[in-house]
């Protein structure tokens, strides 16, 4: 319970932050999820960048239907954002009930996409809705779409110097977020998301697999015309949950198929 | 003696300025951190400790070896002694016995280089086999060749010689059961702080539940002088038994703050919370009931397997204290209850919260259903039946308990009447997966009838009030209970009366606060001194005043407080009485409860509708104070029933290890209580109180066990293993079973 050494900086703004970024250095927004990792001693850093405070990342716009949440904007934050609620309902319901009290006042969804942990609620939202995370590093400015963003358990494709700075939120028409946990704290013991747009249904899971997981056979199946009901029972088609103390991996198997259709039955007319 | 008003300590504990061991760090402290063991049975273990010692800032690195110090001894709890051969040495010599146990000791400058140094120890050793469940302890290899058995306790039964007949008997059921081992989990880990000062004293600063007994094993375990020790007990965040504890921990900082002639602190991690702070329950059951067709049982034979973990301590006791109550609130002709009680390779138990009643009423409420059903009757009937009348009061059980007072019936309807079990049946008629249990509950409170506790009262020449208790709190609110107490007894406001706890040089003598006892010994005897304090008061006025003490007007003739201490006092007087006062008995609260579930066939999920709580636990002092406790009990009753369980792999290794693996239901998770409220004072003290503390946590699980099992009846379950939402669908480790699971056939 007690971290390495480790050095703290807390840059005045992006440039600069961007400018101490490099290997061994690891960017903190809210720390709910790094921080305990440092405490526990299952990941190690030189030196943290918190970019907490930035003003240039706190901030939530609307820009041409695209909603734009800046990296260290809040969950708190979200539940109250009169934008993030009426574009993002989905996301507006998560930063009230994620986890506790004291994270949604810390931790931001920024950090959960960085943090990549595949029982998080927030990267399979993110899958789900197609987000892409903007990124600044010494090189410039680019986007990477969600699909693009998770390569392995909490491994994504940001490199040593990068830094998220917003999560671009495309529009949709309806989006729903169904978690199964056995105490309201607790990570999804599985979960799912699923999006309604101008393409179809999108779906992905939560923590059946090493990465958020995009349920492609759900998609599918209901491009295909299958009922709501007959697509969720392909959801764990593919998965690979972990099988720990909080179940065996075939009954996270079976909740990936009760709570896929719990959330189609919320975006399906 | 009631009130609404809110507790004098809350302020400050919820302002921030309590100050718990934690906050106090002397100049020059150094921090120690405890490298353990990572595997569960080892012999033949050498530890290596140069590599931690050469780390800068470390200033010692001790082992077994390096400081001789006393075993902690083996016991069965109140004395009692356990194989001689189970001691336990406070640092492994050259055997490991469970995950966590301590190997060596760190003391440096901070905190996080101890932590470092800590993880540079390394230790050598023999795999030794595992002795992982209590199943296998019994001629299993034993934890201490010496012992020749893993049995701390063999079978005994009692009443000595009981056999009762169950086979004449029409209606027969057994029941088996499991109290999985639960991590008592304060808010607060442990700190403890050993200090030498100037004057050649050791303050150990701990937040204990005994500190006069927490004196006395530092003294005896590293060799110290009685009158150069001072155990102080600051604000503490919480301790449900686990603070009762002797750990290794405590005479090694000691031993290290002795040594080195500075303060030592440590801070126990929420991760050597779960791996070795102590766990409570961990008890396996079979009851078996018979009797006659229309529902009355008469004979009951009950066999209880106590798992201790490594070493036999403390926790020794609870099996015993199971035995104590497995009757539970029933009138039986016949009765045996054997008892075996083991060493496994975990860490040790201890009391816990409850400690033995949650697990007695747990087997017998459980087996009182299994009886109704196969009989064909309604439960809440068979235990009408059945359940000690007040005509048969005091009641002395097969098992040794003498219950003393109170209508279990009428708490039991009270319940169901709270419960409301119209609509509940109305739901089950609309095709909703819904169930309604209950639970009858008798608690057994103040363990150790001859026990003491110390309490004096002062009135000071200005007329100030300082009242001293044995009995310290943990965040119960003694401060505003003994100051109401006390200003009751003494008829000055409770704001006048300052209460001096937790210290042992402020307060000569004291037991402790543990086993429900504090309102019954403690506030005893602070009554009965400040009654005693009250007549000299009385008698001084009326020497005042010229008048017999019976004919003073008003309590005391016109006159002040003040100004009667100040006359005392000038004439070389003082008002003051101590007392040790022993209630000379166990006192017997009781109670029922009702859940009302509804169960999620596709998850597993079980909510709690409703969760009634209906409690005598004789006279009432602070019915703020009183319902919290229900309360907050009642959810670790919850907590129990549906997500708490520590976890061991089949070599030992400990899987639930922080918050994050072991389930804790926080407050979005509480249910809505429904609570009543019974009063039958307790015959044995002034204040006819009886323990408050346990009642919730005794109740909770059973009726909700029994909810979920009435909700799933239907689909043919009959069993279920708390707790009940762990996993869940097809090939469960363990149920509820979504018994047609709609979407998974395989």
């Amino acid at each position: 319970m007690i971290p390495a050494r480790f050095d703290y900086l807390r840059p005045d703004g992006v440039d600069e932050a961007v400018a101490l970024l490099g290997p061994g250095t690891r960017v903190l927004a809210g720390g709910h999820s790094l921080i305990p990792a440092l405490k526990l001693r299952q990941t190690t850093a030189a030196r943290l960048v918190d970019v907490g405070r930035l003003a240039a990342l706190r901030t939530v716009e609307l820009d041409a239907g695209v909603l734009v949440i800046g990296a260290a904007v809040t969950y708190a934050e979200l539940a109250a954002h009169p934008l993030v609620r009426r574009h993002c309902p989905v996301l507006a319901r998560l930063g009230g009930r994620v986890a506790d009290p004291q994270v949604r006042h810390r931790g931001t969804p920024a950090g959960a996409l960085a943090h990549a942990d595949p029982a998080g609620d927030a990267p399979a939202i993110a899958l789900a809705l197609g987000v892409e995370v903007a990124v600044r590093s010494a090189a410039g400015s680019r986007t990477v779409p969600a699909g693009a963003l998770f390569t392995g358990r909490r491994e994504t494709s940001l490199r040593a110097g990068d830094l998220v700075t917003a999560i671009r939120v495309p529009a949709h028409d309806a989006a729903w977020y169904e978690k199964f946990t056995r105490v309201s704290h607790m990570w999804a013991i599985a979960g799912a998301c699923a999006v309604r747009g101008p393409s179809g249904v999108r779906v992905a899971l939560a923590n059946v697999a090493a990465t958020p997981w995009r349920a492609t056979g759900v998609e599918g199946a209901l491009r295909d015309g299958a009922t709501p009901a007959e697509a969720a029972a392909l959801a764990a088609d593919g998965t690979d949950p972990p099988d720990d103390v909080h179940g065996p991996a075939a009954y996270r198997r079976h909740l990936a198929r009760v709570v896929t259709g719990r959330a189609l039955a919320r975006v399906t007319p | 003696m009631t009130g609404h008003e809110p507790r004098r300590e809350d302020a400050r504990l919820l302002n921030g300025g309590a100050r718990y061991t934690g906050d106090i760090r002397p100049d020059g402290c150094l921090h120690a951190a405890f490298a353990r063991s990572r595997v569960a049975s080892a012999t033949a273990v050498s530890v290596d400790v140069a590599a931690a010692r050469g780390l800068p800032g470390v200033v010692a690195v001790l082992t077994a070896a390096d400081l001789d110090l006393k075993d902690i001894p083996a016991t069965l709890g109140h004395g009692r002694p356990a194989p001689p051969a189970m001691t336990r040495p406070p640092l492994v010599r050259d055997r490991i016995r469970y995950v966590g146990e301590p190997l060596a000791v760190v003391v440096a400058t901070d905190p996080y280089l101890a932590a470092d140094a800590a993880a540079l120890v390394t230790a050598a050793y023999e795999p030794a086999p595992v002795v992982a469940t209590p199943a296998a302890a019994e001629g299993g290899p034993p934890l201490f060749p010496e012992a020749g058995s893993n049995l701390v306790l063999p079978a005994v039964t009692i009443p000595e010689g009981a056999d009762p007949d169950l086979d004449r008997w029409p209606v027969r059921v057994a029941v088996e059961l499991v109290s999985p081992r639960l991590a008592p989990t304060p808010m607060e880990p442990i700190s403890f702080l050993a200090a030498p000062g100037p004057d050649g004293r050791l303050t150990i600063y701990c937040g204990h539940q005994a500190p006069h007994r927490l004196k006395r094993q530092m003294c005896d375990l590293v060799g110290l002088d009685p009158a150069a020790v001072r155990v102080v007990v600051p604000d503490v965040g919480g301790a449900f038994g686990m603070k009762a504890q002797l750990y290794p921990e405590y005479p090694v900082v000691t031993a290290c703050a002795v040594r080195l002639g500075r303060p030592v602190a440590w801070d126990q991690t929420r991760t050597e919370q779960f791996e070795s702070g102590t766990h409570g329950r961990g008890a396996y059951e079979r009851v078996e009931l018979a009797g006659t067709a229309d529902g009355r049982i008469r004979a009951a034979r009950i066999e209880i397997l106590g798992d201790v973990g490594a070493y036999p301590h403390n926790g020794s006791a609870v099996p015993l204290f199971m035995r104590l109550m497995a009757q539970g609130a029933y009138d039986i002709d016949e009765v045996a209850v054997t008892t075996r009680i083991v060493v496994t390779n975990r860490a040790p138990t201890a009391p816990y919260r409850g400690a033995g009643r949650p697990e007695a009423a747990y087997g017998m409420e459980r087996a009182v259903d299994a009886y109704a059903h196969a009989a064909g009757l309604d439960p809440a009937q068979v235990r009408l039946l059945n359940l000690v009348r007040p005509d048969q009061m005091p009641f002395r059980t097969h098992t040794g308990a003498l219950y003393d007072g109170g209508d279990y019936a009428a708490a039991l309807r009270m319940a169901l009447d709270l419960a409301g079990t119209g609509e509940v049946e109305a739901w089950k008629a609309a095709g909703e997966t819904v169930g309604l249990g209950m639970c009858v509950y008798v608690e057994r409170s103040n363990g150790d009838p001859a026990g003491t506790e110390y309490g004096s009262v002062t009135v000071h020449p200005d007329g100030t009030v300082v009242a001293r208790s044995g009995s310290s709190a943990l965040g119960q609110g003694h401060e505003s209970v003994w100051s109401r107490v006390v200003g009751d007894a003494l008829r000055v406001p409770p704001s006048t009366v300052r209460v001096v706890q937790g210290d042992t040089d402020a307060v000569p003598a004291g037991t402790g606060s543990f086993a429900s006892r504090s309102a019954t010994v403690g506030g005893s005897a602070l009554h009965n001194c400040a009654t005693a304090v009250r007549e000299q008061l009385r008698d001084a006025a009326a020497k005042l005043l010229g008048v017999p003490p019976g004919e003073l007007a008003g309590e005391l003739g016109g006159l002040s407080v003040a100004e009667v201490a100040a006359a005392v006092y000038a004439e070389g007087g003082r008002l003051f009485a101590e007392q040790e006062f022993a209630s000379g008995a166990q006192n017997f609260p009781y109670g029922a409860c009702v859940a009302v579930v509804a169960v999620d066939l596709d998850t597993g999920l079980v909510t709690l509708r409703r969760l009634v709580a209906v409690d005598d636990c004789g006279v009432v002092l602070d019915p703020l104070v009183v319902e919290g406790q229900l309360e907050g009990s009642l959810l670790q009753g919850v907590a129990q029933a549906l997500f708490e369980e520590v976890v061991y792999d089949g070599e030992g290794r400990p899987l639930t290890t922080d918050l994050a693996t072991y389930t804790l239901p926080t407050a979005p998770d509480a249910p809505g209580y429904v609570t009543g409220r019974l009063v039958t004072p307790a015959p044995s003290n002034p204040l006819g109180v009886k323990g408050a503390g346990e009642a919730g946590c005794i109740g909770a699980p059973p009726a909700i066990v029994n909810a979920v099992l009435d909700a799933l009846r239907r689909y043919g379950v009959t069993d279920l293993r708390m707790p009940l939402t762990r996993p869940g669908c097809g090939r469960p480790f363990r149920a509820p079973v979504p018994p047609r699971c709609r979407r998974c056939s395989r």
